[in-house]
């Protein structure tokens, strides 16, 4: 349908900043203004993008976590956690060939993050018994990695968001 | 919608408050002038001018009470008040704090407020942000009370004026950030509404890099430009204490707001954060090193990110759903990650790894 919901918004923007922000006359309402128009464009942003990142960083952290499990297999470690990884990697978020929108996205990478949490929390306990292991270190490397495409993921609607004075 | 709260509503009136004050002076007492502060976002302040029955000249107060839906700050504001009443008895410059209020008749939807008389003087130090070379000596200068000031803080004994009744000491002046990182990732826990991997990740690495204190002091917390009264040149009240706590100095230096300038003349260094360490280890007595108060700008980053994942539970819950929050939990904590994660990538321009080659300073004691 046209205009899209992009158009739509970049017309309210427009709107919003030339014929409305320049009118209003408290300090508060100019102050809210400027923070509203940087807002505008984040939930663009989000709209053009945040889909594309969050299909690209589930997959991503669902390869980590399975490096994760595999290693904690080798451990032998005994310390609880075993089946959190597997379950939340066997688990169904979608029927096969349906649409899947942001909200869906979300609910799986909000499980897959509170089990990588877990299973970060368990791999910091092992630091002082397995900093020397090459496999260890490799790993921790990687999730280093993952963290790196993660902001710059989210740093694509932010950085181009917030361009003008705040507040 | 209709129901959702915004930043507008629940507005104080003049004649509640002097109902209120008649009440509790116990005479007639009206409230003549009535005011939200504008600057500041954590929680409501309000400035009123009364003028009681008996007295002879106008009286000004401030009310502080938390925002609809909640305070951003996750800490009570109870505890805020109670700061207030221990620093009274101190030499630590502070508005005198008058009632707590927690009376439902008084309360409105709940929200409990106290009050404390108002100190005449300002936040802003006009030219204080203006880099021209004629204003030099009015920054150092102003930067100086402002040590001074932190100085007093820090050598307060805050054990004997109670303040582990209302926050927790670190064990240890060697184990200032691991406790502070330990409590405030526990306080994180109790509101948290989504995992964050960077956060979680980071906590090892503020465990292991936290620098050994030279001394437990009563921090501030948010300190410097906008958060402290001043009158001819004098701080007459320092404000703002909410994030206060219990823990290394250096956490305070690294929160200095505005007030460490950067001043370059002719290619020779008047102030900057070494001239400050060395000035305030001359009226404090305490020595501090660049490289701890980098580690707390991180620390502090960390503290702000989780403050302010609190401070959006009101637009998450629709209960408050003023923007500002919602700017502050998208792009402010976006950065706080980024500051954290560029440190344990090695990144930071300001930070070194060399905590652990060094030895503890010889320092002051003032607690």
């Amino acid at each position: 349908m046209r205009p899209s919901a992009e158009e739509v918004m970049h017309s309210i923007i427009w709107t919003f900043d030339a014929e409305i922000a320049p009118d209003l006359s408290t300090a508060r309402a100019k102050s809210l203004a400027l923070t509203t128009s940087n807002l505008l464009r984040h939930v663009l942003l989000r709209m053009q993008r945040e889909a594309y990142a969050l299909w690209d960083d589930n997959r991503e952290l669902r390869q980590l976590l399975a490096r994760m499990q595999g290693f904690f297999a080798q451990t032998r470690d005994s310390r609880g956690h075993d089946q959190a990884i597997p379950e939340v990697l066997a688990r169904k978020y979608a029927v096969p060939g349906a649409y899947r929108g942001v909200a869906e996205l979300e609910k799986e990478a909000f499980d897959l993050r509170e089990a990588f949490g877990a299973a970060t929390v368990r791999l910091h306990s092992l630091q002082a018994t397995h900093s020397s292991d090459e496999q260890y270190r490799q790993l921790r490397a990687a999730i280093r990695e993952y963290l790196e495409h993660l902001m710059k993921r989210e740093s694509r609607w932010i950085d181009e968001a917030f361009v003008q004075a705040r507040r | 919608m209709g129901q959702h709260q915004s930043g507008h509503s629940n507005a104080l009136t003049a004649g509640f408050l002097s109902r209120y004050l008649s009440s509790k002076w116990g005479e007639p007492c009206e409230v003549c002038r009535l005011e939200k502060f504008d600057r500041g976002w954590s929680r409501e302040t309000w400035f009123l001018e009364c003028r009681r029955a008996t007295g002879d000249r106008p009286q000004n107060l401030v009310l502080r009470r938390d925002l609809p839906g909640g305070s951003i700050d996750h800490r009570p504001l109870r505890k805020e008040y109670e700061i207030y009443r221990r620093l009274a008895l101190s030499p630590v410059p502070v508005a005198r704090p008058l009632w707590w209020e927690d009376d439902p008749a008084w309360l409105e939807n709940g929200r409990e407020f106290y009050l404390r008389e108002q100190i005449e003087g300002d936040w802003d130090v006009p030219h204080f942000m203006d880099p021209h070379p004629q204003y030099d000596a009015l920054r150092i200068d102003t930067s100086k009370e402002h040590l001074r000031k932190l100085a007093i803080l820090h050598r307060c004994d805050w054990h004997q004026l109670g303040f582990e009744e209302i926050m927790s000491a670190p064990a240890s002046a060697a184990t200032c950030a691991r406790d502070a990182v330990t409590r405030l990732y526990d306080e994180w826990q109790t509101f948290r509404f989504d995992p964050d991997p960077v956060l979680t990740e980071g906590k090892e690495w503020l465990l292991a890099n936290g620098p050994p204190a030279p001394c437990i002091s009563l921090l501030k917390g948010n300190n410097g430009r906008g958060e402290e009264v001043f009158r001819n040149g004098q701080i007459v009240a320092m404000s703002d204490w909410e994030s206060s706590s219990l823990g290394d100095p250096s956490s305070d230096l690294a929160r200095c707001q505005d007030f460490i300038p950067e001043i370059e003349r002719g290619g020779k260094r008047l102030w900057g954060l070494e001239q400050a360490l060395e000035y305030y280890r001359e009226v404090s007595g305490v020595e501090i090193r660049a490289q701890s108060v980098a580690y707390y700008r991180i620390l502090n980053g960390v503290e702000s990110a989780i403050t302010l994942f609190h401070g959006v539970l009101p637009v998450i819950h629709k209960t408050n759903l003023l923007v500002r929050q919602t700017w502050l939990a998208t792009e402010m904590v976006h950065l706080f990650r980024k500051l954290l994660l560029d440190a344990m990538c090695g990144r930071s321009t300001e930070y070194s790894r060399s905590f652990y080659n060094t030895q503890p300073p010889k320092t002051g004691q003032p607690s």
